[in-house]
């Protein structure tokens, strides 16, 4: 299971993964307040994403239901509230 | 049921004979003379074959082909039957296990009555399994020997293959599969009949056994526990002829497609013709000009971002490019979109992994976006469940 503070790192380049794999990023990081849907990502690589980050984090903050979320600081933070 | 003489079972510890069986059968009835269930725990070909002669000399009985311990995994957790006879489980893969009623010597009748006595056999189903009683009374019935590799994950079963060089070997499309990628060619001479059920059995695997194997009988057959032996087709294509929805030859059980594609099959009642006679399999078939093919499990349909995929059809149209030599598609739920699609795929091992996943992408990305495996895995070996066929459970999901 991935650390508190590990999750920031493993979120952002998880994104950039995805973000590259769909030829839509050049740049090597993403700041807190990047939005998901405003940049090419569809609810089909997001759906991805969030399947990415249980298996990579061990914790799954969508279990009881989908909860929004619009930039990665704030998945970020849903992770690390179902870490603690 | 006539057991013919020359049936043996043969094992990596002993070799069994018709006398041994009955023996153990007529044991068996004496010692439990008491009980009012006979549960035969199928942990062997001996096993199975003990509870077919039981079937064979008590109808009065009822006697179940499964564990009665309530702790083991296969154990009979249904109901028991009110009615006495020979019972097997299904193989629980859409749900969990029924006790079906089978009629030993309708299924004596329906297996290929062989004319050559020194035919092998080797037992790639677990015992227990309908496919497995299949292929115990094909032997019995026809005095041929059954290899039994008594464990039955993939490495012992393949390995028994090459050390006992079976002539006819009958075997989900998965175990084919491997099968195909874990063994050489040149061990393949051996074999002169070779069956493949349980599955969806598709062109590219008849063809690749077909020139593995150039003169071997290839045949694919429709059957299920509850529906019972169906058909065979020989003509080394996949599905089957559409004449026989209108007129069935015989040796094929009637057969009718639903409107919404589902291939029914008819349940052995005399003088019944109407639709309630009808079984629904479960599996959806497509009917062409000429030919109705298999598409998928209807319970392997899912909805991915709102459009209904069937995860056989991507495995088909994956496992037609060249790279890939095996793959299996699992579906993990996803509270945005329903569900999207991973996938295990086995590639060619002359490739790097890299690139390998660099050419997947550029295939991947010629399907439908909700048809496109998101998450791929590359691995060495597809593991077959219990029953020979691939599990599909969604992981994380409880399903």
């Amino acid at each position: 299971m991935t650390t508190h503070e590990g999750v920031q790192a493993v979120v952002e380049s998880e994104t950039l993964e995805i973000l590259k794999g769909k030829g839509l990023m050049t740049s090597d990081s993403l700041s807190n307040d990047w939005e998901f849907l405003n940049e090419g990502l569809d609810s089909l690589d997001l759906a991805t994403l969030l399947i990415i980050l249980e298996d990579k984090i061990g914790v799954d903050p969508f279990r009881q239901g989908f909860k929004s979320f619009s930039t990665i600081g704030e998945l970020v933070e849903l992770y690390r509230s179902s870490l603690e | 049921m006539q057991i013919a003489a020359t049936f043996s079972i043969v094992s990596a510890e002993q070799t069994l004979t018709v006398s041994d069986l009955e023996a153990a059968a007529q044991t068996f009835a004496h010692e439990m003379e008491a009980a009012t269930v006979w549960y035969v725990s199928p942990t062997s070909a001996f096993a199975c074959s003990k509870a077919l002669i039981l079937a064979a000399r008590h109808p009065e009985r009822t006697i179940i082909l499964g564990h009665d311990s309530l702790a083991h995994p296969s154990a009979v957790k249904a109901p028991l039957p009110a009615q006495s006879g020979f019972y097997t489980l299904t193989s629980g893969t859409t749900g969990a296990p029924k006790l079906i009623k089978q009629n030993i010597d309708e299924l004596a009748g329906s297996v290929a009555r062989s004319q050559t006595t020194d035919a092998t056999w080797l037992l790639t189903f677990s015992p227990g399994s309908f496919a497995s009683v299949q292929v115990i009374i094909s032997a019995m019935v026809s005095g041929h020997i059954i290899h039994d590799p008594l464990e039955h994950d993939f490495t012992t079963i393949r390995n028994t293959f090459t050390a006992t060089r079976p002539s006819h070997v009958s075997g989900t499309p998965s175990f084919w599969r491997n099968l195909l990628l874990f063994t050489e060619a040149s061990n393949w001479d051996h074999l002169k009949f070779i069956t493949l059920g349980g599955e969806i059995c598709d062109q590219l695997l008849l063809d690749q056994l077909a020139t593995r194997c150039p003169s071997a009988i290839i045949q694919h057959i429709y059957a299920s526990s509850e529906a019972g032996a169906c058909f065979a087709v020989k003509d080394g294509r996949e599905g089957f002829p559409k004449s026989w929805l209108t007129r069935p030859p015989k040796n094929v059980k009637p057969i009718s497609v639903s409107p919404d594609g589902e291939l029914l099959v008819r349940k052995y009642i005399p003088n019944e013709t109407d639709i309630e006679a009808f079984i629904q399999t479960g599996d959806l078939v497509s009917v062409g000009d000429n030919r109705v093919t298999f598409i998928g499990r209807l319970d392997h349909q899912i909805k991915v971002g709102g459009q209904l995929v069937s995860l056989e059809k991507v495995e088909r149209c994956l496992r037609d490019i060249d790279m890939i030599k095996d793959i299996i598609i699992i579906p993990r739920s996803s509270p945005i979109v329903g569900y999207i699609l991973s996938a295990k795929i086995v590639i060619k091992s002359n490739l790097e992994e890299d690139e390998a996943r660099r050419e997947l992408a550029v295939e991947i990305e010629k399907l439908p976006a909700p048809e496109r495996p998101r998450i791929i895995e590359i691995v060495d070996f597809i593991q077959e469940g219990r029953s020979g066929k691939r599990q599909r459970l969604s992981e994380g999901d409880g399903r």
